[in-house]
């Protein structure tokens, strides 16, 4: 009897231990468990939420609801990778989300139509651009709260805060010119003139010429020492010295230049132009153009990988992602991602080995290996992702 | 006894009314601050930038409108469009300025050019690198192009000319220049048939009349519009877009291309694009 009940015993034993530790592994991970500034953030435009993505495995960790008819924009961590700060532009609102709970833990009015910003490095302050208002709102982000809303703009679209948090450099779309604003004070200090439409003649100008295409975004260099801010109706790139915020030089590029992106080392800007499908490429050092590379067309993000070493040049016109070579600046390769994709956004991982992109028309993301440039694709990540953001990025975030 | 009669004081009332229109006139003759962003930007522009001699000093008393009103009938004050469709980027909508681009046999294209905008010449080379086999003649339908942007003009007609070839004389405040063809390749060797209209103007007849002037491209169609002036355009305020004449082209010899428009070497009111040109083989060529 004894012996029946003993081996009983151990019989259940031996079976219970591998069920307990499937009960233990079963248990799902929280996001306090994961490096926060390592993952990936989507922002899905059409769903009106936020999709998180780890990419240790390339799954999906969590999806955060926004409220219908958000529209978020932009999305990205502040400083500590504890709160997402996102515009959300369907409600002319910007939201303050504890990335952990989920929680939307402060909703700011703001003035029309919010989409891009950028906030001080201690993520006190946010800098807000309302396009269909055209004025910007100054956010305090731990108080959840709209300090001031600064008219005088003509599309604010691009914001770059200096590493010392001093200044934001905001770029007008509707207008030639870039503005400087004292963070603290929100004071304008001062308005740059950069470029111009060129000469029309027309008969008819409101029939096809009633707008200017002007400047996406100031690009700072690594050290803040420079902005760089592309003209798009001009085809110039202005470099802005951030000590004196004047115009050190005026570059030619190619037409209708879209913004500039900054190697993660500094030493370089590279500039798509969308009218002539090509890439220029600046040193910053010498301030001048060193190559000009042949892309494709409608180009919205450079991001840079594997130290820099290589540049991922996105097209969304021809679905594809063109690889260079920053040493030799030829071209490596031609991801053709898939056929009528609308490629948007990406972000480069921390240890630049890999890069997410968004595709918004499929509603998917893809990740890029940079080591081998092998395309995964990350489907059904929620409906139109726009954009994508890393926190500890290896190359610099960017939204358009 | 009679009452003393004191001579009337005026009233502190009517004294201060006085006064006030008084001030009033003297201010008015003096120059009164602008207190408008947008005229201001206007009269600095007109100031600055204008073509045509004006006494803005005139000006200063009146209204935007009532400004615009003595201006040149080519300088405009135009509302801005802003399409907030979620659907597109901002800078990447289509342009559509080349259209209905289609092979008509014998080594012969047509292309509708709408207008010229700001990727026009992109666009272009791209439609033409789509004709396979390569074309020996080309008709380009400017019928209804109202013009545009005016360096894309310049730019397309290079396409077609050597590099250095002089294109047209631009004439500013500063006075005149003339301007070359820049670009190093090749110029493209297709016959050439520009079709044009009443409506034809501006860049339009600037990109035709530089053709025309090199003997690079024959002009069918009727008589064009006859707008010479070039305008810059500078952001008035939120709403508004100042198109100001600040220059007007000629051809390189100084005289206007076409005193009333540019009148074609050949009249047609057709619409049989086939006719415009004959097959590649029996034509005499209509190089530089």
């Amino acid at each position: 009897m004894l012996r029946h009940v003993l081996t009983l015993g151990i019989f259940l034993a031996l079976v219970s231990t591998p069920l307990g530790s499937a009960r233990l592994s079963a248990q799902p991970k929280t996001l306090a468990d994961y490096d926060l500034k390592a993952l990936a953030i989507v922002v899905n435009r059409d769903s009106s939420d936020i999709t998180v993505i780890d990419p240790a495995t390339d799954t999906i960790i969590k999806r955060i609801p926004l409220g219908e008819y958000t529209n978020a924009h932009m999305a990205m961590l502040n400083h500590d990778g504890k709160k997402l700060i996102i515009s959300a532009t369907g409600r002319d609102r910007f939201l303050v989300v504890d990335l952990v709970t989920g929680q939307v833990e402060h909703t700011i009015v703001t003035g029309k139509a919010p989409e891009h910003f950028d906030a001080t490095p201690d993520g006190r302050r946010a800098f807000v651009g309302n396009m269909e208002d055209s004025t910007v709102s100054v956010i305090d982000v731990h108080e959840g709260r709209e300090l001031q809303r600064i008219t005088g703009f003509f599309e604010p679209h691009g914001f770059s805060v200096l590493p010392d948090g001093s200044k934001v450099y905001v770029s007008s779309l509707g207008a030639h010119e870039v503005a400087v604003l004292d963070t603290t004070s929100g004071r304008m200090l001062k308005r740059l003139a950069i470029g111009d439409v060129g000469r029309v003649a027309a008969r008819d100008p409101q029939r096809y010429l009633s707008s200017i295409k002007g400047i996406v975004n100031p690009t700072l260099t690594k050290d803040g020492a420079f902005a760089y801010a592309a003209d798009s109706d001009a085809g110039v790139v202005a470099i802005i010295d951030t000590r004196t915020d004047k115009i050190v030089k005026t570059l030619k590029i190619g037409e209708q230049p879209w913004r500039a992106y900054n190697s993660p080392d500094g030493r370089w800007m590279l500039v798509p132009n969308n009218g002539d499908s090509t890439v220029s490429v600046i040193d910053t050092t010498s301030q001048k153009i060193v190559a000009q590379l042949t892309a494709g067309t409608e180009m919205t993000g450079i991001n840079f990988a594997m130290g820099g070493s290589k540049a991922y040049v996105i097209s969304r016109g021809d679905s594809t992602v063109y690889v260079f070579d920053m040493k030799t600046f030829g071209l490596v390769t031609r991801l053709k991602i898939g056929t009528n994709l609308a490629l948007e956004t990406a972000a480069t991982t921390a240890d630049g080995t890999k890069i997410y992109l968004a595709s918004s028309t499929n509603d998917s993301v893809y990740a890029i290996d940079a080591r081998t440039d092998q395309v995964k694709q990350i489907a059904d990540v929620g409906r139109y992702p726009w954009g994508v953001s890393i926190l500890a990025a290896a190359s610099p975030n960017y939204c358009h | 006894m009679p009452a003393v009669v004191r001579p009337a004081r005026p009233h502190p009332v009517f004294l201060g009314v006085v006064l006030i229109l008084l001030g009033m006139l003297v201010g008015g003759c003096a120059r009164p601050p602008v207190s408008d962003p947008a005229k201001a930007e206007l009269l600095r522009q007109i100031r600055e930038a204008y073509l045509f001699d004006v006494d803005v000093v005139s000006l200063e008393l009146l209204s935007v409108p009532e400004i615009m009103a003595r201006l040149d009938p080519d300088t405009h004050l135009v509302e801005i469009r802003r399409r907030m469709s979620s659907d597109f980027i901002r800078g990447f909508e289509p342009e559509g300025s080349i259209a209905a681009v289609r092979a008509l046999g014998g080594g012969r294209g047509y292309l509708r050019l709408v207008f010229f905008g700001r990727r026009t010449l992109e666009d272009l080379r791209k439609a033409l690198s789509d004709f396979t086999p390569p074309l020996c003649a080309l008709t380009i339908d400017l019928r209804d192009n109202a013009g545009g942007n005016f360096d894309q003009a310049l730019r397309l007609a290079e396409l077609f000319l050597p590099p250095g070839a002089p294109l047209a004389l631009y004439e500013g405040r500063e006075g005149r220049a003339l301007l070359y063809a820049t670009g190093t390749a090749a110029p493209r060797q297709e016959r050439l048939t520009l079709w044009l209209n009443a409506r034809t103007a501006s860049s339009a007849e600037l990109f035709a009349g530089v053709l025309r002037w090199h003997h690079r491209a024959e002009l069918v169609g009727a008589p064009t519009t006859g707008k010479r002036t070039v305008q810059q355009v500078v952001r008035l305020d939120q709403a508004h877009l100042l198109f100001l004449t600040t220059g007007r082209f000629l051809a390189p010899d100084g005289s206007p291309f076409g005193v009333h428009g540019l009148m074609p070497d050949r009249a047609y009111e057709g619409d049989d694009v086939s006719s415009l040109m004959a097959p590649c083989a029996d034509t005499k060529s209509l190089g530089p």
